[in-house]
């Protein structure tokens, strides 16, 4: 196991947040994650990084990755994990390269940041190499270059390749295509599926697409409202889904292959409520459908299904 | 900026002519109740000329780099106030500097730890600092330092003791010169730089300030960026994160007000800070000038602060595009 967390709770300025969150990352896996706009996602993976703001905490019975406890682990031990066996990469790669220093010297400080004491020539053969790896033409020009030089895709083929400087065990994916075209969202998945496939790292890939998720990830665990509200196979939760939510997401999907628009979301009636709200009882409530007496009891997750380890936080 | 130029030439020739007073009077003095002796005085002055030839000849004759000659001294304007100019930028640029390494570092340290007890501290001394009379400080600061506790001198730049061929007007680098070390050691160069202390600590309070609030403010901006993320994500040390990730992208409005600030405690500040420390710069010469309705040297300076300010823009231009060429590249397309 790369990563298990078990019962992971975050709290924004003391209040509940993300309530009990309880998953596993296999290695060389792909684990998605979906789930609407201010669920909790970013949260919770930055909690896995230890990059949580001011003001937010997380806590948690167990929370290990690449064999380090991270519940113990200081603010060294963090710092090594983070520019060595765990990476990240993030929404919008356009602000998330700095604006003032070129791609040779972001990418030169993670490769050396992985190897430190290699002289500064091979520090840029690999950075180099790098490039090339992600799929960067002329790589030399390239890394001469600011960030506002690049376009939207190729910023984050230089973010994937920092990441990959340290070459990790586990990959943090954050929407990693939700502000690129189509076209070149699925260029990026592709990458990141090669490299994943080449050096074994295991992928955490959030999105809110479904229909990313369907075609990238093994495993897909569905997030409302900070918890996780359904877990399991991509292929059977997407085939028949259990929880009410799960089901409108899927239902929402039009086509159900190729890339739908990005607005499928909000077709599922009803507001959300703010993450830090107390709920009675089931907290998709006031928007499911087939609600009963049941719902009022708070809902735990259920095995789904007899012969897999598909669960729901859903009596049904 | 050639008509920004044009511009301050308007001021510089119009704003003291609408200011009350008569400079033949000052200048004649008593015998100003001789109608004959004035209307000579005024001829020579070409005062007798329609306000807008005036104008013109000021125009021309600044463009032969001719600015007139002073009325008080019968000197050239334009040699006196270069040879003034050195001791103002003396104290201006140690005053800013002081400010600079004291204030930024200060704002930093104060957004990094925000709502500690340090940033309260820094935050409070600024706004202290900020609010202060300039001359009820420096006033305060030679009750402690000269008169209490007799450790820096009160006016002046060096003692009288001293003979410094001047070379490059700027005392902190006159002393040094290889013959005045050979007369004097260093004590010279220690007595120049006791004189500076006081006025430049008076003149760096509020930009101190300034530089320490904009700071702050500018790295919170920075430090809640993604890419700050991006660089802690990567396992950098905190000190890297912050130096070499952030401050560089707060520098851009810090040094707008370094801009702003260098010209307002170079020019304003001067003109106090001299006057309370005999200081002998372009300040207090101007204050002096302004005393005697001396119009050429008074227009002169003003011409010679336009260009003067002018040009620091121009440099803090071009400092833009070198921090951060996303920007640079922005304002040379608009
Ligand atoms: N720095 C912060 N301080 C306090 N609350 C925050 C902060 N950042 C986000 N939140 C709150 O935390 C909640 C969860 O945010 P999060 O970014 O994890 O959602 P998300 O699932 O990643 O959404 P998206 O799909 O839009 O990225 C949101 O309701 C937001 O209001
Ligand atoms: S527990 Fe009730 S309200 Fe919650 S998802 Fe299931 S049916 Fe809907
Ligand atoms: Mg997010």
């Amino acid at each position: 196991m790369i990563l298990s967390v078990k019962n992971l709770s975050i709290e924004i300025d003391g209040k509940p947040a993300v309530r009990g969150l309880t998953f596993y990352v296999a290695a060389g896996e792909v684990l998605g994650v979906v789930g609407e706009s201010g669920c909790g996602k970013s949260m919770v993976n930055m909690a896995l990084m230890g990059l949580l703001p001011d003001g937010v905490n997380a806590s948690a019975e167990q929370m290990e990755a690449c064999s380090v406890d991270l519940l113990r682990a200081g603010p060294r031990d963090w710092r090594a994990l983070r520019g060595g066996k765990m990476a990240m990469i993030f929404q919008n790669p356009m602000s998330a390269l700095n604006p003032c220093l070129t791609v040779e010297r972001q990418l030169k400080e993670s490769v050396l940041q992985a190897r430190t004491g290699m002289s500064r020539a091979s520090a840029r053969a690999e950075a180099l190499r790098l490039l090339d790896r992600v799929g960067i033409a002329h790589a030399g020009a390239r890394l001469k270059s600011y960030p506002h030089e690049l376009s939207g895709g190729m910023a984050q083929r230089i973010m994937i390749a920092m990441a990959v400087a340290s070459a990790p065990q586990l990959m943090i994916a954050d929407e990693p295509t939700t502000a690129l075209d189509v076209t070149v969202q699925a260029q990026i998945l592709q990458l990141l599926e090669e490299i994943r496939r080449d050096t074994g790292m295991a992928l955490i890939l959030v999105s809110h697409d479904i229909g990313v998720i369907e075609q990238c990830a093994h495993r897909v665990q569905v997030m409302y409202s900070g918890q996780i509200v359904e877990s399991g196979d991509v292929g059977e939760v997407i085939a028949s889904p259990c929880h009410p939510y799960t089901r409108g997401l899927v239902a929402a999907q039009p086509g159900r292959s190729g890339l739908p628009p990005k607005s499928r979301l909000t077709t599922i009636d009803g507001s959300v409520i703010p993450i830090t709200e107390e709920v009675e009882g089931c907290r998709f409530r006031l928007r499911c459908s087939r609600t009963d007496h049941r719902c009022e009891q708070p809902q735990r997750m259920r095995r789904a299904a007899a012969n897999s380890y598909r669960e729901s936080r859903c009596h049904w | 900026m050639a008509t920004t130029l044009l511009g301050v030439t308007l001021l510089a020739f119009f704003l003291i002519r609408v200011a009350p007073g008569d400079p033949v009077l000052l200048l004649i003095g008593e015998r100003g109740s001789d109608p004959e002796q004035y209307r000579e005085m005024v001829v020579r002055l070409g005062l007798d000329n329609s306000l807008i030839v005036q104008y013109l000849q000021f125009v021309v004759s600044a463009l032969q780099g001719d600015l007139g000659v002073s009325v008080v001294s019968q000197q050239s304007v334009i040699g006196e106030l270069l040879a003034r100019w050195p001791a103002t930028i003396e104290l201006g640029v140690s005053a800013l500097l002081i400010a600079c390494l004291l204030g930024v570092p200060a704002g930093v340290i104060a957004a990094v730890y925000r709502n500690s007890v340090a940033d309260f501290l820094i935050m409070s001394v600024s706004i202290f600092g900020y609010s202060i009379p300039v001359f009820w400080w420096g006033l305060v600061l030679i009750m402690c330092f000269s008169i209490g506790l007799d450790i820096t001198p009160v006016a002046g730049r060096i003692d009288i003791l001293y003979d410094i061929p001047p070379v490059t007007g700027f005392m902190l680098m006159d002393t040094l010169a290889p013959q005045v070390v050979q007369e004097y050691g260093f004590s010279a160069f220690g007595s120049a730089l006791g004189h500076l202390v006081l006025p430049a600590l008076t003149m760096a309070t509020i930009p101190l300030a300034v530089f320490a609030r904009t700071t702050r403010s500018s790295m919170l901006e920075v430090l809640s960026e993604d890419y700050v993320r991006t660089a802690r994500a990567k396992g950098l040390s905190e000190f890297r994160v912050i130096w070499r990730h952030a401050f560089r992208n707060a520098l851009i409005p810090i040094v707008t007000v370094g801009g702003v600030l260098f010209v307002t405690t170079v020019i304003t500040g001067a003109i106090l800070t001299e006057t309370i420390f005999a200081w002998p710069g372009v300040g207090r010469y101007i204050v002096n000038s302004v005393y005697a309705r001396d119009y050429p040297v008074i227009q002169a300076s003003i011409l010679l602060i336009g260009i003067f300010v002018v040009l620091v823009n121009g440099l803090i231009d071009y400092l833009y595009g070198a921090i951060n060429p996303a920007v640079g590249r922005r304002d040379s397309a608009s």
